[in-house]
């Protein structure tokens, strides 16, 4: 035992950008690829790793000091920067216990699906990221990665139960049947879903925009290159620089937004052959059982109304994280805030107005878990060196999955009192949510002519 | 030598392990690596890639915008459900 841990902290002391695709060749041979394809995707691993690092390094050098002179210009003070999903997943895999969580995800789904619990076969491996997320966040905060692992697990559970409540719901938005969406985001339903509902009994559905029409004209300002820029620029002019610093920062800005995106599509060509390995083996498992298949929610990704929805909110975002006391971090890579407004396009079917309240609502509940979670995600980089953070910066991520829920189980652990009540709120608000999300649902299915059994 | 584009919410995970599946099945059906590029995009670039791409995998469902492009459908090859069917039905497109 003493050996094998020796060996262990021996690989892990290597660096995550050497260990890493260490172990990706290794589950390659073990899932029976070709020892050359399973070292090509083991090295892809690596080179995301240093990819976004050096990515990381842009955003810091170049839009980290325009924020800096931002603060020092404007006195507002907002030194965490945020990175965005991308970098921060990508972070979250250089957690030592980082790949233990694919055996944990598999295991737990396959257990579930085996006693009848869940119908749920969650193939989206991306996502498994967002549970170490989780692992590491817990474990920071408590000391402890069992208790990480433990409410990985909790997380896993609940995503695939509110899964098998919403397919019928995922069917009638996409016309796609036999799957379903266990990705975390949509358990911010727990807290979000009394609000929609309010609303749905005040709002007719008949009060919608279209749109498609206003997202042909606007939708130039969801290109990553684009916001950017634009958002490169304004950080420089409040940061006091000249016309031909605020250009050059606008260009770098709009590069490390384009090339975030890019780099970490590198962690999912290499993590491919894991995903394609684990699928196969657990579909074996399961063959001719009546199963939906879990994806990520990119089968909603065609609908108009989200990135209408978006675009339309980074001005918001923007006076709020100025405005708002206490809040210190400044949206950058994250400006597309994906794990509210897709949640909330969930719940309303889409109704803009809808969306609308809840945005407003939810977008300064993001800014502060993103402010909280700021020294969690900075130190994760200092550790494992997975991005190198200048002196008296912090690095955020905003627009964090499950942002509400994973504070408050963060703080709670942490005895803040407010946190700890809202615990125990959320105990019932769940049971109404699963139980109210399951009612629509049937009636969803009624309405597309599927016979259910209960 | 065609351009093949799959598109997602991020350009980074649903779409790149489509385009990894797929690269894989083309390359097994004896389309050499040589004839085709695939790329994983930001749906928001769509409107940029419709002028160069020959050929549009939507993992999404319905309520998406048509695009000027000959359109098959990603989701089986992520769900591995009909991929055979779909994976025929691009073959088809590429001998033309």
């Amino acid at each position: 035992m003493d050996i094998l841990q020796t060996v262990f902290q021996g690989l892990v002391d290597l660096g995550a950008s050497v260990f890493l695709p260490i172990v990706i060749t290794l589950i390659g041979i073990i899932l029976g690829m070709k020892p050359t394809k399973a070292f090509s995707a083991g090295l892809t691993l690596g080179v995301a790793l240093v990819g976004m690092n050096h990515v990381m390094s842009l955003m810091t050098d170049s839009v980290g000091a325009a924020a800096q002179a931002f603060v020092q210009n404007t006195g507002v003070q907002l030194k965490a920067l945020d990175m965005g999903w991308a970098p921060a997943l990508g972070l979250c895999w250089t957690w030592e216990y980082a790949f233990l969580m694919f055996p944990v995800q598999i295991g737990i789904n396959i257990l579930l699906l085996a006693v009848g619990f869940t119908n749920c076969l969650n193939v989206d491996m991306w996502n498994v990221g967002n549970k170490v997320c989780t692992a590491f966040l817990v474990a920071y905060v408590s000391g402890n990665p069992a208790i990480g692992f433990a409410c990985a697990i909790i997380q896993c559970v609940f995503e695939l139960k509110n899964a098998d409540c919403t397919k019928y719901r995922l069917q009638k938005l996409t016309g796609i049947p036999g799957i379903s969406m266990p990705h975390p985001m949509f358990l911010a339903g727990i807290y979000y879903y009394p609000l929609t509902h309010f609303l749905d009994k005040i709002i007719p559905d008949s009060m919608n925009i279209d749109a498609q029409k206003i997202r042909d004209k606007i939708g130039i300002f969801g290109e990553n290159h684009i916001m950017g820029f634009i958002v490169g620029c304004f950080i420089g002019i409040f940061g006091g620089y000249d016309y031909k610093e605020v250009l050059t920062l606008g260009v770098q800005a709009g590069t490390a937004l384009t090339l975030f995106p890019m780099v970490a599509k590198l962690f999912m060509t290499a993590l491919t052959p894991v995903s394609n390995g684990a699928t196969e083996f657990m579909k074996k498992k399961f063959h001719g059982r009546d199963i939906s298949i879990g994806m990520d929610w990119p089968v909603m990704a065609g609908r108009s109304e989200h990135w209408l929805m978006m675009i339309l909110a980074i001005p918001v975002i923007f006076i709020y994280a100025i405005f708002l006391p206490g809040n210190i971090v400044l949206p950058f890579g994250g400006l597309m805030d994906i794990c509210l407004i897709v949640p909330l396009f969930y719940l309303t079917m889409g109704n803009m107005l809808k969306m609308a309240i809840g945005t407003l609502i939810g977008l300064p509940l993001h800014l502060y878990v993103a402010s909280y979670f700021a020294p969690h995600f900075t130190k994760l980089a200092q550790i494992t060196g997975g991005a190198s953070v200048p002196k008296g910066q912090m690095l955020a991520w905003f627009g964090i999955d499950i942002s509400e829920l994973r504070w408050v189980f963060a703080a709670a652990s942490e005895k803040n009192i407010i946190a700890i009540v809202i615990l125990v709120v959320t105990i019932p608000l769940a049971v109404y949510y699963f139980k109210s999300i399951k009612r629509e649902d049937m009636e969803f299915a009624k309405e597309l002519g599927i016979k259910t059994e209960a | 030598m065609k351009t093949i584009v799959v598109a997602c919410g991020g350009g980074v995970a649903t779409s790149q392990t489509c385009a990894v599946k797929l690269a894989d099945l083309l390359e097994k059906n004896g389309i050499s690596p040589s004839e085709f590029r695939i790329e994983a995009i930001n749906i928001n670039s769509m409107p940029q890639y419709e002028k160069v791409a020959d050929i549009y995998v939507s993992i999404c469902g319905e309520g998406e915008k048509e695009f000027d492009l000959p359109t098959f459908n990603g989701v089986p090859f992520i769900t591995g459900m009909g991929a055979e069917e779909e994976l025929q039905k691009i073959l088809e497109e590429f001998r033309k």
